[in-house]
């Protein structure tokens, strides 16, 4: 086969996005387990992590201008460069939005509310940016309607989990000697919860994304593309 | 390692073998060139005897002609090569120049009556203005109507009416066309001003398109006037030099004009190389000062065996008053001769050959017995000439057309074969884009592939021309007179040729005052206009490979 | 239309071959960056074969080409070495008659008619149809000269001097040389003697320009020259180019035909669908040098 430095080197582009998407997996696990657990060490580890994360979305930008600029890539090596470009784009922000989460987690000071599944939700997320990543990997169209179909679950999910806090909010009673602390307490709970989900579900949009960015890299089919 | 101090450099590699390989082909070089050069001054000391002449002789041409000619040398070097070689090529020009116009002369005052050549031009030039006027109406008129009406607007106007072919049916002659007509006039104007007319026109039209190159009109006008002019002016004064009114004219128009023209022109146009002109003019001037002073104070020349007298002569039994010039005349006529029938036949085969016919056995074998005909001994043509045109065709021996023809059959593969080395070199893509660009065969070849191949095809023929001159067996065989007293006046005349009368003094006449003079004169005057010749194709060669 | 050779590429006659083409979304698609007219509106053609091949003596050269050139765009032709570009190009004008032992079977039309066909003259053909070659060679004449031949051998109506200097301006060659007409065409530089080929090709408006490799013996500014006058020949002619250089095609042409060796078309459609998304695997290894 000809060409072989330039092979190798979309094969190390293609192995760093799968690390960079390992890397963001875990801290998005970490801020996870760090909600479960209230573990601020850990939550702290998440948002140290996140220049990392950064500098190797900036290392790989790089690397895909360089392979468009010197390599002069036609068809299927400029449609991975390209899509890489931008599911790298997506991991640095699901990187982003993991350390909002363990942000949420340091500022909670009592217990979240337990109706809410946030472990299963997050959970939920976590696997399809694994599944994603996989089908980049394998580049696996049908996994890639699959994660798009799996975003409308866990839409709802979100929904009835951003539901079942408004009706907690709306039924807890407010003494009318209650502190003002203990008010604003609740609502700095009640919108943390609310951005989490609103957070997590992002993830799998992103995660969709990323799966989308996929297909077209296999068909040129921006069908996912929205 | 990159910090060693210990550097010897980088070694030397041996060349012994080439610098030996080097040495031996100079040798081998010099060998050829030396005995050449050593066979040449001696014949050319036998003719001209320079050590018969007087100290003085030499000093005063030393100090008038050699002195000044280096000097205007090294300053014109100094000034640029190209100065320098342009005095030079003016050198050779004018010599050139004069060869050519001493034979012009030759064939004017011997051989052609100025009033049939006025008619025979006369005779070719209106024809020509008649098919160029049909060639443009080129749209309205078929080819084959154009084709038929030029071969009969020539042959009427040559032959008359009904000329030759007439003649074969048995039917008389009507009316004489145009040449008889003319050449046939009663009263006619002086000879030397009937050349003048032919000759001033076509010298002012060069002489103004070189010097008023790029010039206005009126320049272009006033140039050619003035070349005319001096035509007519040389041989109305030529009396005073000694010299008869037609050849006057001639040597004007042909030695004298054009080297003088392009002396102007080079003066005119272009500045950089003017000051080359000081060699030529310090040969000019030096040669005349220097032989006014010899005649003055009396200084004996050299006693050269090529004198005038030599080149003027006949032969004759006594050595001292042989003369060359039966066999010089003889020698150009053959050469026209043979230019005539050979090239024409030679370029057409060559063009057919490379550009017509298809590449198969036949053609295969043609190429290689053409290279085979070339190396034929020339004593084989001679004998061809002799049982065909001689004994087969009943033509009486020894003509001008019949040296013409069978030296012409000598060269002719020499001339297709350089023609057609010519023609090859013409590259491919230029062939491919004038095909691309929907051009017939016959539009390529006259537009692209002839024009390219023509300076090829000129230096190859004038080589052949070179070596057809030089020929004496073929002669000999066909029964060319060893000697002839006089210049041949028709085609269907006996003929002698230089070597042919340079073979008959060293053998017939063999005597040691022939062998000692007249026969160096000969050979001189001979390798002169070989070197003529060959200096022309050089030059044109040279000029045309520049342009490429 | 009946295809029964699976490997060849155009749809049927007038359609782009990429439906969506004018809803594409092209974010960082470096090849697409094509001019030329409306893309996706695929004119008439004018240049057709069918089954067309040819041999060299035993050797073949071309397998059964069948191919629709549109009117009024350019047209590419790539492929390895060897692998018939050329030949293609030259069985358009019949330059390949000149060639003893080339044969050819199969049908080559223009404007319908097959150049092929026995009583079509191939030099009043060649008439219609110029050619650029690889090597700039103009003629050893003056420029005007040069431009003029088609008119003088074709006898072309009209006042030479005008179309002469159309046929420089037109080449972007004329500012250059407006003042030195009568000087030798092989004074010029190779790029200026390319596009001085090119003006002389034009000069006697020919309806199809073809060009082999023209920019390939030339350096990168007058390569760039040479490519900038080929899109804005195609607003008045059809032009096809042979070209070794992919990312030559994938900048000025509008159409791209993959030839591989074998001399088979193994894909034929528009440039910016066969440098984002060909549809033979072959077509995508060697354009992406994988192989070839």
């Amino acid at each position: 086969m000809a060409r072989d430095s330039y092979q190798e080197k979309l094969d190390s582009l293609r192995s760093d996005v799968l690390y960079m998407s390992e890397l963001v997996v875990d801290r998005l696990r970490l801020a996870l387990e760090a909600m479960e657990q209230k573990d601020e060490e850990a939550a702290w580890e998440v948002i140290d992590g996140d220049d990392e994360v950064n500098e190797l979305y900036l290392d790989l930008e790089e690397d895909c201008i360089d392979l468009l600029a010197l390599q002069q890539p036609v068809a299927g090596d400029l449609r991975l460069i390209a899509s890489s470009f931008k599911i790298t784009t997506d991991l640095e922000r699901i990187g982003d939005l993991a350390t909002n989460l363990a942000e949420y987690t340091l500022d909670a000071d009592r217990d979240m509310f337990p109706e809410v599944d946030i472990q299963s939700i997050g959970t939920t997320t976590i696997e399809m940016v694994e599944d994603a990543m996989d089908a980049y990997a394998a580049e696996d169209i049908d996994a890639c309607y699959d994660i798009a179909d799996r975003d409308d679950d866990l839409d709802e999910a979100c929904r009835q989990a951003s539901q079942t806090v408004m009706r907690d909010l709306i039924e807890t009673e407010i003494d009318t000697d209650s502190d003002d602390s203990d008010v604003e307490a609740l609502m700095n709970d009640v919108s943390r919860m609310l951005l989490t989900v609103r957070d997590l579900e992002r993830v799998g949009d992103h995660a969709v994304n990323v799966a989308a960015r996929t297909l077209y890299m296999v068909e040129k089919d921006d069908e996912l593309i929205y | 390692m990159a910090t060693n101090t210990d550097f010897d450099g980088f070694g030397r590699v041996s060349r012994t073998a080439g610098t030996l390989f080097r040495y031996l082909l100079l040798a081998a070089t010099l060998f050829g060139l030396v005995f050449v050069t050593i066979l040449l001054v001696y014949v050319a000391n036998d003719a001209i005897q320079p050590l018969t002449a007087d100290p003085g002789w030499h000093l005063t041409f030393l100090l008038t002609l050699v002195l000044p000619t280096l000097a205007a040398s090294a300053y014109a070097y100094r000034r640029g090569v190209e100065a320098l070689r342009t005095g030079v090529f003016t050198i050779g020009f004018v010599v050139v120049a004069a060869m050519f116009s001493g034979g012009a002369a030759m064939i004017f005052v011997d051989i052609v009556e100025p009033l049939t050549w006025l008619a025979f031009l006369l005779a070719l030039a209106v024809p020509t203005a008649v098919t160029a006027l049909v060639v443009s109406y080129d749209h309205r008129v078929s080819f084959a109507a154009q084709f038929v009406v030029t071969v009969a607007v020539f042959y009427l106007s040559l032959f008359g009416v009904p000329g030759p072919l007439g003649s074969l049916a048995g039917v008389p002659s009507l009316a004489p066309g145009l040449f008889g007509f003319v050449a046939g006039l009663p009263y006619a104007p002086a000879p030397w001003l009937m050349l003048a007319a032919t000759f001033g026109p076509p010298a002012a039209y060069v002489g103004s398109r070189f010097v008023a190159a790029d010039r206005d009109r009126r320049a272009h006008v006033l140039v050619g006037a003035a070349v005319f002019a001096f035509v007519v002016l040389g041989g109305a004064l030529a009396p005073f030099a000694g010299v008869d009114r037609v050849p006057g004219v001639v040597v004007t128009a042909v030695g004298l004009v054009p080297p003088l023209v392009y002396a102007a022109g080079t003066a005119a146009n272009r500045p950089t190389e003017r000051v080359g002109l000081l060699v030529p003019a310090a040969v000019v001037v030096g040669s005349l000062v220097g032989a006014v002073a010899v005649d003055a104070v009396g200084f004996a020349g050299p006693q050269s065996w090529v004198d005038w007298q030599f080149l003027t002569n006949a032969h004759s039994s006594t050595a001292a008053d042989a003369g060359f010039y039966p066999a010089v005349g003889g020698s150009i006529l053959l050469m026209v001769t043979v230019a005539v029938l050979a090239f024409p036949v030679g370029i057409g085969a060559a063009v057919y050959l490379e550009e017509y016919a298809p590449d198969n056995r036949f053609t295969r074998v043609i190429d290689v017995n053409i290279s085979n005909l070339a190396g034929v001994p020339s004593v084989v043509y001679g004998l061809l000439g002799l049982g065909l045109f001689v004994t087969y065709l009943d033509q009486p021996p020894g003509t001008v057309l019949l040296g013409g023809a069978t030296l012409g059959l000598l060269i002719l593969p020499i001339v297709i074969i350089s023609a057609r080395e010519a023609i090859r070199a013409v590259p491919e893509e230029t062939r491919a884009a004038s095909y691309g660009m929907g051009a017939t065969k016959w539009q390529t070849v006259k537009n692209v592939v002839l024009p390219r191949s023509f300076s090829g095809i000129l230096t190859g023929t004038i080589l052949a021309l070179g070596r057809a001159i030089g020929e004496t067996a073929p002669l000999i065989m066909i029964g060319a007179p060893n000697v002839k007293y006089s210049l041949p006046t028709a085609l269907s005349e006996a003929v002698s040729a230089m070597p042919l009368q340079v073979y008959a003094w060293s053998s017939l006449y063999a005597s040691e005052d022939f062998y000692q003079k007249a026969v160096p004169a000969g050979v001189v005057v001979l390798v002169a206009i070989l070197l003529a010749m060959n200096s022309i194709a050089i030059v044109l060669r040279n000029k045309y490979q520049s342009t490429e | 239309m009946s295809d029964n050779t699976p490997e060849t590429e155009e749809p049927a006659r007038g359609e782009t071959a990429d439906p969506t083409n004018d809803d594409m979304l092209v974010e960082t698609d470096v090849a697409s960056a094509t001019s030329g007219p409306t893309p996706g509106t695929t004119p008439d053609p004018i240049i057709s074969s069918r089954d067309l091949d040819v041999f060299y003596g035993e050797e073949r050269a071309l397998d059964s080409i069948d191919i629709d050139i549109p009117e009024n765009r350019v047209t590419a032709i790539i492929g390895p070495s060897g692998c018939g570009k050329s030949t293609f190009l030259r069985c358009i004008n019949r330059m390949n008659d000149r060639i003893d032992v080339c044969r050819v079977d199969g049908e080559l039309t223009l404007r319908g008619k097959n150049v092929y066909d026995p009583d079509v003259d191939p030099v009043a053909l060649r008439r219609r149809v110029g050619m650029v070659f690889q090597e700039p060679n103009p003629f050893p004449k003056s420029i005007y000269d040069n431009v003029a031949y088609g008119l003088e051998i074709q006898d072309v109506e009209g006042d030479h001097d005008e179309i002469v200097e159309q046929s420089l301006k037109r080449a972007a060659l004329w500012d250059e040389v407006s003042g030195r007409l009568d000087e030798s065409g092989l004074a010029l530089s190779g790029g200026q003697q390319q596009r001085l080929c090119i003006a002389r090709a034009i000069a006697p408006d020919p309806e199809v320009l073809l060009m082999d490799e023209p920019a390939s013996a030339l350096d990168p500014v007058a390569t760039s020259q040479v490519e900038d006058l080929i899109e804005e020949l195609a607003e008045d002619y059809t032009v096809v180019i042979v070209t070794h250089n992919m990312q030559q095609a994938a900048r000025i042409s509008d159409k791209t035909a993959v030839f591989l060796t074998g001399g088979e078309l193994v894909e034929f459609g528009d440039t910016d669908q066969i440098f984002e998304n060909p549809e033979h695997d072959r077509v995508e290894d060697y354009i992406t040098g994988k192989f070839g």
